[in-house]
């Protein structure tokens, strides 16, 4: 190794040394000042905390004589954590809200659909029961029915209608057929047209 | 402990308030005191004051004078007292002897 080689190496090592002392000897300083930026750091990405977190790192550092740089990183590490845990209450509280709120609605209209439908056929049934026929209204009613049947045969009307009906279901096969043939004997016979 | 189950975390933070019941407890000396991390003992915390085990308030200080500003303080209630040592001595009933500082625990 050249002599500035060792020169170089003697430096770095010195250098070393001194911010370790300096570091060792200002630690109380650095570290309480880390330890408070830390815990700002914590105080922006979980805010309900901030407050609670700097007064209790202030008070440790004041009244008790340490850095609590350790308690502030944990604070750092966690506040993510913290503050999606919150998120995450906030959002399931409000849809919770939300959901009661529809389901509540959904629950008061089937109920009040049931309640009417309810009432209404309660009704319908004690009208029914209210207007119930007589036996001599039925006999009555049953009556009338038949005398309107009777009134209402007619055996030659019947007669004529099941003719119609019958020559109709011959007559349009039969016109379907024959109209067949003659396309196919044209067909068959062009010349049958012209001539 | 219907809606909390005994975590060893949540039987630390306890045992932590039983130790001196009638003394106010802080955020970070109790991070200290039982080695639980924020993550765990402010929702922890949350849950014990909404039991209505613990009660909290800020800090009854003149902030300019003392040049720093008021902690939130927690303090056992009595109901918290009095259940907070039952689950503790059951938990630890489980691991192995009750420990000396339960002396109000007598069993059952």
């Amino acid at each position: 190794m050249s002599l500035l080689g060792l020169v170089w190496l003697g430096l770095v090592a010195l250098l070393g040394l001194i911010v370790k002392l300096a570091l060792e000897k200002e630690y109380a300083f650095w570290a309480s000042a880390l330890a408070r930026l830390l815990v700002k750091v914590a105080g922006v990405v979980c805010r309900t905390r901030s407050r609670e977190w700097l007064a209790d790192l202030l008070y440790m550092q004041k009244v008790g004589r340490e850095s609590g740089l350790l308690l502030a990183a944990t604070c750092l590490i966690s506040s993510p954590v913290l503050r999606l845990r919150q998120a995450a209450i906030a959002s399931s509280t409000s849809w919770a809200r939300r959901l009661g709120a529809v389901l509540g609605g959904v629950i008061v209209v089937l109920g009040s659909v049931v309640a009417a439908a309810t009432l209404v056929l309660a009704l319908s049934s004690f009208t029914n029961l209210l207007n119930r026929p007589t036996e001599g209204a039925r006999a009555e009613a049953a009556a009338r029915q038949q005398a309107a049947l009777d009134a209402a045969w007619r055996p030659w009307t019947t007669a004529a209608e099941n003719l119609a009906v019958v020559s109709l279901c011959l007559a349009v096969p039969a016109g379907i057929a024959l109209t067949g043939a003659a396309v196919i004997g044209r067909l068959r016979d062009p010349s049958a047209g012209s001539r | 402990m219907a809606s909390m189950p005994p975590t060893k975390s949540s039987v630390k933070v306890l045992a932590a308030f039983l130790e001196k019941p009638r003394d106010e407890q802080y955020g970070f000396g109790l991070m200290k005191s039982t080695g639980v991390k924020s993550g765990s003992l402010y929702p922890m915390l949350e849950r014990l004051e909404r039991l209505g085990w613990i009660e909290s308030h800020d800090e009854c200080i003149d902030e300019q004078a003392e040049g720093r500003p008021r902690r939130r303080l927690y303090r056992l209630t009595g109901l918290g007292e009095r259940v907070g040592r039952r689950v503790v001595a059951d938990f630890y009933h489980d691991l192995g002897p009750i420990p000396e500082w339960l002396p109000g625990y007598e069993g059952g």
